[in-house]
C-alpha cells in the first residue's frame, strides 16, 4: 500500500457516512479517523503525519467552511476534500479559493474520493518535506549573527566581496572569514548552493530583515 | 251568657271567644242561632252493614250541612234482625227510655228504619218518646190499618223499584225461563218477598218465578250451583235463613254469586260489586238525602202527611266483571244505565287520560323522530366537515412535502450514498491481497443499516402523502417528533439550522392521529427554518419541546429565532391564506390549528423575549379506555 503512515479525518455528521467513508478509505489501506462535527475535530491533537481532510459541507454548528476558516486563522495546513449532497455552485467557488483540494457531490465514484484522497496525502507530504526543508534553513540563519546576516542578504543577491567591504567599511580580507563562516553554519559548500537555499526562504529573509 | 255589643275592645273579643271554646261548645254561635234540633235515627239493622252506613252518612251529611238551621243527629241501631226475641227488645225500649225520654236534651223528631222497628214504635212510640214526630220507613205503607197509626206518626217507604226488574231480566236475557228469587227469613225479607211477588206477579214475563225463601244458607249455597238452564237469580235480602242465622248481605252475596250457575241480580246499590250483574238498585246515598229534606221540612213544622216517593232513588247500574261472565251485551242495558268495574276497557274510563297520554307519546316520538333525523344530518354534516377537513390537511400536507422535496431527496441520497461506500469497501477487502474478510462483514453490515434507513425516509415519505381519514390512536411523543425530524434535517442543515430536541422523562403516550400531527409539527418546523433563513444570523437552533403541561395533556412546542411576528399578528398568523413567504399559500398554520383542534387541543403562538416565535400545541394523553 501507498503510505501506511497517511491519515485520512472524516468529518460529517452523519453517521451512516461517516462510518461507510472510514470504512472505504481502510479499504485501500489508509488510516482512518472520523469526527461527528467540526467542534470535535478541532479539539484533537493531529498526528505529525501526512494526512487529509474528507469535510461534510454541510453540519449544524460550524459548518465546513467554517471548519475550513478556522484552520487557516490557526495556520494548520491541511489538504481538504469537500463533500456535499447539494452543493452550490457559489459555495464550491468559496472552498476552492480557501484551497480546498477538490470538491465531491454525493453520491460519488470511490475511485474518484480515493484518489483525491491519495493526491491529497502526496501533496501533503510534499508540503511537509519542503517545510521540513525551510524550517531547517530557518534554523541555520537563526544561528547566524547581524553581521553575518548582513553579509548573507548581499552575498545572495550576488554582490562582490569587495562592494560588500566598501558598504560595510571592513576589510575585504574580513568579508571573506565572515563569507567561509556563513557557508559553514549554513551546511552550504558552493556559492550557487547558498543562492538556492536563501531563494526557498525568500520570504523569510524578507521578514527577518524586516526585524 | 254573654250579650254582644259592637266590639269595642278586641281583647275582650278575643277572650270571650277563648271562652267560649274553652267551654266546649259554641255559645256564641248557638246565641245568634235558632237552637239546635235533635233528630234520632233509629235502624233495625246491625251497626255497621254497609247499606244502612252509607245512608245515615247521606243523612247526616244533608242534616248537617246547612248552618243556620243546626241539627244534631243522633243514630241507633237497634240489630233487630239478629236479635228478635222479647227479652231483648223490652232492653232495647229501656235503653232508648233512658237515653231519649228522660235525657235533658229532648229529641224532636225519631226516623225509624225498617219494618221491624216500626212494629215496635206502633206499640211503644208513646212510651219512648211522647207525642214528638215520627217518620217510619218500611218496605210497605203502613196506614193501611189506618187505626194503627198514631196522630204524630207518619209512614213512608223505601224507594224501591222493583216494577222495572222483571222486563229488566227479560231483556237483557231473553232467554231466562225460569227467576229464582232469593229471600230470607226475617220479618224484613219476608215483607221483601212479598212486595216482590207482588210486583212480579204483575209482570206477565215469558219465565217462571220460583222463590227460595225457605233454605238455609247452607242449602241455598248448594242449591244455586244447580239451577237450570236460562236461569236467574233475584236477590232480596237474607238477614236471616230458615236455620235463623243472620248475615251481612253483602257478604253473602258474594258467595252466592260465586256458586251460582245463573246471573244474579239485586236490589240495593251496595251490592253492586259484589257478585250482582247489577239491576235498579236504590241508593243509600240517595235515601239519605231524601229523608234528610223530609226531616228539614217536618222540623220547620210542615203538615205530617203520609209520604209518598218513587221512582228518582233507583238507578241503572250494573257490574261490567258480571255482564262479561254471562256474556250479556252492553248494548241491551236501558239508557242512562251506570256501568262500573270496568277491566280491559280501560279506554272507556280512561278515554281523555290515554289520548292525553297517546298525544304526549306521540309528540315525544315526533321529537324524537325529529332529533334523530336533525342528529342524522348534523352527523352527516360533521362526516362531511370532516372529510373536507382531512382532504385540506392532505393538500396541504403534500404541499409541505413539496417544500421539503430537495431536503427529502437529500435524506435519501445519504443512505444510498453510504451503501455505494460500504459496498466498494467491501469488494475491495475481499480484493486486496491479503483479503480481509472480517472488515468486509464491517462494511456489508454497513449495508444493511443504509439500506434500513431508506426504507425508513420512504415509510415516512409515504405515510405523510397517503390520503387517510383522521383516525386517533395511542402515540409515543419522543417517537412522533423524531420521525418528523429525519423529515425535515436535511431543510435545517442547508440553513445550517440545528434541530434540538428537549422532551421530558417519562411523558405519557398521547391520543391522537399519527399522520396529521405529525403534520402540525412539521409546519412548524418548517415555518422556523424559513423565519430563521430569512433572519440570518450565525447561531441557528431550533428547539422542540415536548413536557407534561397538565395532567390530562402533553405540550409541544417549536421555537425558532427567526425574524419573529408583529405584535399584532400573533392571531392573524392562523387565518387560511395570511403568509409572509413567497412561496406558500399561508395554508399550514390555519390546518394545523383546526388540526390540533380536532384532537381537542390547543395551538398558540409566543413572540419570543429575544427572538422569533415559539409556536405551541397541546394533545390529550391516551387514557386506558380510549380505544
Amino acid at each position: 500500500m501507498v503510505t501506511s503512515e497517511a491519515f485520512v479525518f472524516v468529518v460529517d455528521d452523519d453517521s451512516l457516512i461517516r462510518d461507510s467513508l472510514e470504512q472505504l478509505v481502510r479499504s485501500v489501506g489508509l488510516k482512518a479517523d472520523t469526527f461527528s462535527s467540526s467542534e470535535s475535530f478541532l479539539d484533537t491533537e493531529l498526528p505529525d503525519k501526512p494526512s487529509c481532510l474528507v469535510l461534510d459541507i454541510r453540519m449544524p454548528g460550524l459548518s465546513g467552511l467554517d471548519l475550513q476558516e478556522e484552520l487557516q486563522k490557526r495556520g494548520i495546513s491541511i489538504p481538504i476534500i469537500f463533500i456535499t449532497g447539494h452543493g452550490t455552485v457559489p459555495m464550491s467557488v468559496r472552498a476552492m479559493k480557501a484551497g480546498a483540494v477538490d470538491f465531491l457531490q454525493k453520491p460519488f465514484e470511490d475511485q474518484e474520493l480515493l484518489d483525491l484522497v491519495h493526491h491529497a496525502i502526496e501533496q501533503n507530504r510534499q508540503k511537509r518535506i519542503e517545510q521540513a526543508e525551510i524550517n531547517m534553513i530557518e534554523q541555520r540563519i537563526k544561528s547566524l549573527t547581524t553581521r553575518e546576516y548582513e553579509i548573507l542578504v548581499l552575498v545572495a543577491k550576488g554582490t562582490l566581496n569587495r562592494r560588500i567591504a566598501n558598504n560595510l567599511q571592513m576589510s575585504e580580507n574580513t568579508v571573506k572569514t565572515h563569507r567561509a563562516r556563513i557557508m559553514r553554519k549554513m551546511e552550504v559548500k558552493s556559492l550557487a548552493e547558498l543562492v538556492r537555499v536563501t531563494e526557498k526562504v525568500g520570504i523569510h529573509l524578507t521578514a527577518a530583515k524586516a526585524q | 251568657m254573654i250579650v254582644l255589643n259592637p266590639p269595642r275592645n278586641y281583647l275582650i273579643l278575643i277572650v270571650i271567644a277563648f271562652a267560649s271554646l274553652w267551654s266546649g261548645s259554641f255559645l256564641l254561635a248557638q246565641d245568634v242561632s235558632p237552637v239546635a234540633k235533635r233528630v234520632l235515627a233509629i235502624f233495625v239493622f246491625k251497626q255497621s252493614m254497609p247499606w244502612p252506613y252509607r245512608f245515615e252518612q247521606s243523612l247526616r251529611a244533608a242534616l248537617t250541612s246547612n248552618p243556620s238551621y243546626p241539627i244534631e243527629l243522633d243514630v241507633e241501631y237497634a240489630d233487630q234482625l239478629t236479635f228478635s226475641k222479647k227479652e231483648y227488645l223490652s232492653k232495647v225500649i229501656d235503653l232508648y227510655r233512658y237515653k231519649y225520654k228522660f235525657s235533658k236534651q229532648k229529641v224532636d223528631l225519631v226516623l225509624v228504619i225498617g219494618n221491624e222497628f216500626a212494629d215496635l214504635m206502633l206499640e211503644y212510640s208513646e212510651v219512648l218518646f211522647g207525642d214528638i214526630p215520627v217518620v217510619l220507613i218500611t218496605l210497605e205503607q203502613k196506614n193501611k190499618p189506618r187505626n194503627l197509626l198514631k196522630p204524630n206518626m207518619v209512614s213512608s217507604v223505601y224507594g224501591f223499584d222493583l216494577d222495572k226488574m222483571g222486563p229488566l231480566i227479560q231483556s237483557l236475557l231473553p232467554k231466562t225461563e225460569n227467576l229464582f228469587v232469593i229471600s230470607g227469613d226475617s220479618l224484613t225479607d219476608r215483607k221483601f218477598k212479598n212486595l216482590a211477588a207482588g210486583v212480579l206477579a204483575e209482570f206477565n214475563g215469558q219465565f217462571a218465578v220460583h222463590y227460595l225463601d225457605d233454605f238455609s244458607v247452607k242449602e241455598l249455597l248448594l242449591e244455586v250451583t244447580q239451577l237450570p238452564e236460562n236461569s236467574a237469580i233475584l236477590f232480596l235480602t237474607v238477614f236471616r235463613d230458615a236455620n235463623g242465622q243472620s248475615f251481612i248481605q253483602r257478604d253473602l252475596m258474594s258467595k252466592i254469586s260465586e256458586k251460582a250457575n245463573a246471573p244474579t241480580f239485586g236490589v240495593i246499590d251496595t251490592y253492586l260489586g259484589h257478585g250482582i250483574v247489577g239491576g235498579n238498585l236504590l241508593s243509600a246515598e240517595n235515601q239519605g238525602k231524601r229523608y234528610a229534606e223530609i226531616v228539614e221540612k217536618m222540623l220547620k213544622g210542615e203538615p205530617l202527611t203520609n209520604l209518598k216517593f218513587k221512582g228518582k232513588a233507583n238507578q241503572m247500574m250494573f257490574d261490567w266483571r258480571q255482564l262479561k261472565r254471562w256474556s250479556i251485551d252492553e248494548d241491551r242495558l236501558p239508557a242512562g244505565s251506570i256501568v262500573r268495574y270496568r277491566e280491559a276497557s280501560v279506554w272507556g274510563d280512561y278515554k281523555w287520560t290515554i289520548v292525553g297520554v297517546g298525544a304526549i307519546i306521540f309528540a315525544q316520538a315526533f321529537a324524537l323522530i325529529g332529533l334523530t333525523i336533525q342528529h342524522r344530518r348534523r352527523r352527516l354534516a360533521e362526516e362531511e366537515s370532516q372529510r373536507l377537513r382531512d382532504e385540506r390537511a392532505h393538500i396541504s400536507r403534500v404541499l409541505a412535502m413539496g417544500e421539503i422535496a430537495a431536503s427529502l431527496a437529500h435524506e435519501l441520497n445519504q443512505p444510498l450514498s453510504a451503501i455505494r461506500s460500504y459496498a466498494q469497501a467491501a469488494q475491495r477487502f475481499l480484493g486486496n491481497d491479503p483479503s480481509d474478510p472480517d472488515e468486509a462483514i464491517k462494511a456489508l453490515a454497513g449495508i444493511v443499516a443504509g439500506n434500513r434507513r431508506a426504507e425508513e425516509v420512504i415509510k415516512r415519505i409515504r405515510m405523510a402523502l397517503k390520503k387517510e381519514p383522521f383516525k386517533q390512536s395511542r402515540l409515543d411523543v419522543r417517537d412522533l417528533i423524531q420521525e418528523v425530524i429525519m423529515l425535515v434535517r436535511s431543510k435545517a442543515k442547508e440553513q445550517n439550522i440545528l434541530i434540538r430536541l428537549e422532551i421530558a422523562a417519562g411523558l405519557p403516550p398521547v391520543f391522537g392521529d399519527h399522520i396529521q400531527l405529525q403534520q402540525v409539527l412539521l409546519n412548524l418546523i418548517i415555518n422556523g427554518i424559513e423565519a430563521m433563513a430569512a433572519a440570518g444570523g450565525s447561531f441557528r437552533e431550533i428547539v422542540v419541546q415536548a413536557s407534561g403541561e397538565k395532567s390530562d395533556a402533553v405540550m409541544i412546542s417549536v421555537q425558532d429565532s427567526g425574524v419573529g411576528i408583529d405584535e399584532n399578528q400573533e392571531d392573524l398568523l392562523f387565518d387560511a391564506f395570511y403568509t409572509t413567504k413567497s412561496e406558500g399559500m399561508g395554508m399550514g398554520l390555519s390546518i394545523s390549528r383546526s388540526i390540533i383542534e380536532d384532537h381537542g387541543g390547543r395551538l398558540w403562538a409566543t413572540r419570543n423575549p429575544d427572538k422569533g416565535t415559539t409556536f405551541s400545541f397541546t394533545v390529550p394523553i391516551y387514557e386506558e379506555d380510549e380505544k
